[in-house]
């Protein structure tokens, strides 16, 4: 047996999923392997570390708690969606963008002041951009969501 | 093949016998509360709770088509892994996006109060803690399922949706990255290997 599949069978020699014909041959070769051997002692070893993670204790009424939520309306698990920070602000710009349409643009077609002209600029450019921002960063996080993979391999 | 308890209470609950369910959520709530923390990795218990809380009443929406082929306990941690995948999903594209409300892992995180804090003490259950943390979704989901609730591998495969194969492979993977990760295992730290020990049975 090559020390490379000795070394994946150890792995579940742990876990006492072994064939007998396996683990004998598993066996067998630890006896004459010592970098197997070392992998073999480490990955028990390993076991015994992990059982030093433990968890705190749960707090009492979980039932009680989940049934008194039953009938409630099912609400997702986070409270809401990352692009609602950017579309929060909506209101307030797109108030901007009819101010800008109502106001600046007719004083501009009058011939209107020379500081509208920059100020028209920065509030229209400022809505147009924010939307195209939230609407390309909505397609980013569906592209982001689909190149990760629900099983992290 | 006859029904175990398990699926007949989850059975009557898909016909809305409340009483049946909470007897079910009785029986496993624990369980899935520790799958949660141990998987979310830097979460206090609250938030494992949250989530628990979220994969039971995904469990009873769900229990009406509940198959009774699967077992029950496989069923719902695999409501639990997914929605664990999930959570830790949305923190990252978050923190991907650069934006997050007070959902942020990071806020949720490491409360420094009562029994989380005094697990955290624990120097090495942290290194665990941390190192499992950081193994890939599918590598943490089997080793916590293996080692912390003795699932099969068969039932690890049925849990991730895999083949035993699969897993066995999965499993090494994380072993392995843990040995390379945790302080225990380092050079030096690592105490020499004997004959006696190498013939030690598992």
């Amino acid at each position: 047996m090559r020390c490379r599949k000795a070394q994946k069978l150890i792995a579940v020699r742990v876990d006492r999923a072994l064939s007998e014909t396996l683990e004998e041959q598993v066996t067998r070769h630890l006896a004459d392997c010592r970098a197997c051997g070392d992998v073999s002692a480490q990955t028990g070893r390993l076991g015994r570390e992990l059982d030093t993670y433990s968890t705190p204790p749960i707090r009492g009424g979980f039932t009680e708690r989940l049934m008194s939520r039953l009938d409630e309306p099912r609400v997702a698990v986070t409270v809401s969606p990352w692009w609602a920070a950017v579309l929060r602000p909506a209101p307030v710009v797109l108030g901007a963008a009819a101010f800008a349409c109502g106001v600046v643009v007719p004083l501009l077609g009058n011939g209107g002041s020379q500081i509208a002209v920059p100020l028209g600029r920065e509030v229209a450019g400022g809505s147009a951009g924010q939307l195209a921002s939230a609407l390309a960063e909505d397609s980013v996080e569906a592209r982001l969501l689909e190149l990760l993979p629900s099983v992290e391999e | 093949m006859p029904r175990s308890e398990d699926q007949e209470l989850l059975l009557r609950a898909g016909k809305g016998d409340r009483g049946a369910f909470g007897l079910l959520v009785e029986r496993h709530h624990e369980a899935v509360v520790r799958f949660c923390y141990r998987f979310l990795g830097r979460v206090g218990c609250d938030a494992a709770e949250d989530l628990a809380q979220d994969v039971f009443l995904s469990a009873f929406k769900a229990a009406p088509y509940y198959q009774p082929q699967a077992a029950v306990r496989t069923w719902l941690f695999r409501l639990a892994t997914n929605a664990c995948l999930n959570q830790r999903r949305k923190w990252r594209v978050r923190r991907v996006i650069g934006l997050g409300g007070s959902e942020r892992m990071e806020d949720v995180a490491m409360d420094d109060s009562g029994a989380d804090a005094s697990a955290l003490r624990n120097e090495k259950g942290a290194s665990v803690r941390a190192a499992v943390g950081g193994l890939p979704g599918g590598q943490r989901a089997a080793i916590v399922l293996r080692h912390y609730h003795d699932f099969s591998y068969t039932e690890i495969a049925d849990v991730l949706d895999t083949s035993v194969s699969a897993v066995e492979s999965l499993l090494f993977r994380a072993r392995r990255k843990l040995r390379s990760q945790l302080p225990a295992f380092e050079i030096g730290n690592s105490p020499q290997v004997s004959a006696d020990l190498r013939a030690e049975p598992f």
